[in-house]
């Protein structure tokens, strides 16, 4: 997949990411979003009133399935039950394109339950490129990465985080799923700026963006999706914005869910953002 | 996948996930590294990039990790999380702090595992009606073929929902110390 057929794929505009709290709101003020992402993780093996959800939000919503699980940063391959799994649903929503993590989850058998680092290393990019191809063969549809939060990086890297998410995006194939949160978070942890690292970025492959807030424990934020986002993380996201036309923007609360109005409003002003994006460009979104 | 650095990253990262997820092992790691090495049968390069791992924050990845995994039960049985207030997070650590989550879906295993330990073992066991638990076994035949086996929990004051399956059931009753789980019914659910 060349940037430039990540440039063609349709543009989906501003959504949230979908959590059942939400559905009510979303069916009153349907206009809040153009599209929703949904967990993949949520609709394996659905019972019936995940079956019946999942069937009301497809008939009224674009939907970009995201994968937490399929641990593709994994040495040991891909867990077949996952893969399947996440085939099944990505099947059902016949979606523009897929979401997945620059992370693993697995190995040797344990699951860690979240979403580690891989080390910055062409072993690691080899091990993605084999993992991309099996899920690719699984998941005939535009396979997207995202950047994850770091609480360390391991011994011995070859390459700094830019040039390890620029070799991986082009060695896989596979278009950027730029969360701008994160980027802010380990900005703050890891002491460097942002700016520098997005310059540095492969901007080209950017089809999708996340944004939201999170919150600060012991003097580190911790990307817990449980805040309004805050402004320098709107800065960052201007910035994208001004430097590419991403196809879509998922605004991803999880916790401490605000009145939905408060949602709306971020919403609004993403869809601002991406507007100017899409004239800057000449675009017609 | 089958060259050495690939085999050797595997290796390192099984290590890595079970550091995160044991206590003991990540006390070892700083205490007794040699034994630590013998024990998780790693070599001298793995262990010297799990030392590396250690001095970048492990601990901190190991707190974090434990706290989403608490997130996410509390989640699924929020009945249980509010019965026990406070005390969730401390009975969760007690429970997690050495057993890897497993199974699938990962969360919904994690929870049923949970809640059988607190009934049984937990430190907050004593706070739980008990001599016994009710259960229901529930078998699904789909096409006429034995789809999947539920155990579910029928005390009301737990509310466990059908999210939580187990992928087969364990025995007609289980004992543990005081307690027994005593299953009450069975359930067929056919669907053509």
């Amino acid at each position: 997949m060349s940037s430039a057929v990540l440039q063609g794929l349709p543009s989906l505009g501003v959504g949230l990411g979908f959590r059942s709290p939400f559905r009510a709101d979303l069916f009153a003020q349907p206009e809040t979003c153009d599209f929703l992402e949904i967990t993949a993780e949520h609709y394996f093996e659905p019972s019936s009133a995940k079956r019946d959800e999942l069937d009301l939000l497809k008939s009224r919503y674009p939907l970009i399935p995201h994968g937490l699980s399929l641990s593709l940063g994994s040495a040991e391959g891909l867990d077949q039950w996952t893969l399947t799994r996440l085939a099944e649903v990505v099947e059902d929503v016949r979606p523009l394109w897929w979401s997945e993590h620059v992370a693993f989850t697995q190995a040797g058998g344990v699951e860690a339950g979240h979403l580690l680092p891989v080390p910055r290393t062409r072993t690691a990019i080899k091990v993605f490129v084999e993992n991309v191809k099996r899920a690719r063969d699984a998941i005939p549809v535009p396979l997207i990465l995202e950047n994850i939060t770091y609480e360390l990086t391991w011994p011995h890297d070859e390459l700094d985080e830019a040039a390890f998410l620029g070799e991986l995006l082009d060695r896989t194939d596979c278009g950027l799923l730029l969360d701008v949160t994160n980027l802010f978070t380990n900005s703050i942890n890891h002491r460097f700026d942002p700016l520098n690292l997005l310059e540095r970025l492969p901007l080209d492959r950017v089809v999708q963006l996340h944004f939201v807030g999170g919150h600060e424990e012991n003097g580190r934020l911790i990307d817990s999706h449980s805040r309004a986002t805050p402004e320098p993380v709107w800065q960052l996201l201007e910035a994208v914005c001004r430097a590419t036309i991403p196809k879509g923007i998922i605004l991803e609360r999880d916790e401490n869910l605000p009145p939905f109005q408060e949602l709306a409003d971020e919403l609004a002003r993403a869809r601002r953002l991406w507007k100017s994006s899409v004239t800057v460009a000449g675009v017609v979104p | 996948m089958s060259s050495d650095d690939v085999e050797q990253l595997a290796r390192q990262q099984a290590a890595m996930v079970r550091l995160c997820t044991s206590r003991a092992l990540r006390s070892e790691l700083a205490e007794k590294p040699a034994r630590l090495q013998a024990e998780m049968g790693v070599d001298q390069h793995t262990l010297t990039v799990l030392q590396g791992l250690r001095e970048r924050g492990l601990p901190t990845v190991a707190t974090a990790l434990l706290a989403k995994r608490r997130q996410a039960v509390a989640h699924l049985i929020p009945a249980v999380a509010k019965r026990l207030g406070d005390r969730f997070a401390r009975a969760f650590d007690e429970f997690a702090g050495d057993r890897p989550p497993t199974g699938h879906p990962v969360h919904a295993s994690d929870a049923i595992a949970f809640c059988e330990w607190l009934a049984t073992c937990g430190s907050a066991a004593d706070d739980w009606p008990g001599g016994f638990l009710k259960c229901q076994i529930t078998l699904l035949f789909v096409n006429k073929k034995l789809y999947k086996c539920a155990f579910f929990v029928y005390d009301p004051a737990w509310e466990l929902t059908p999210r939580i399956l187990r992928p087969k059931c364990r025995c007609w009753w289980l004992q543990w110390g005081r307690r027994v789980w005593v299953v009450t019914g069975w359930r067929v659910v056919s669907l053509q």
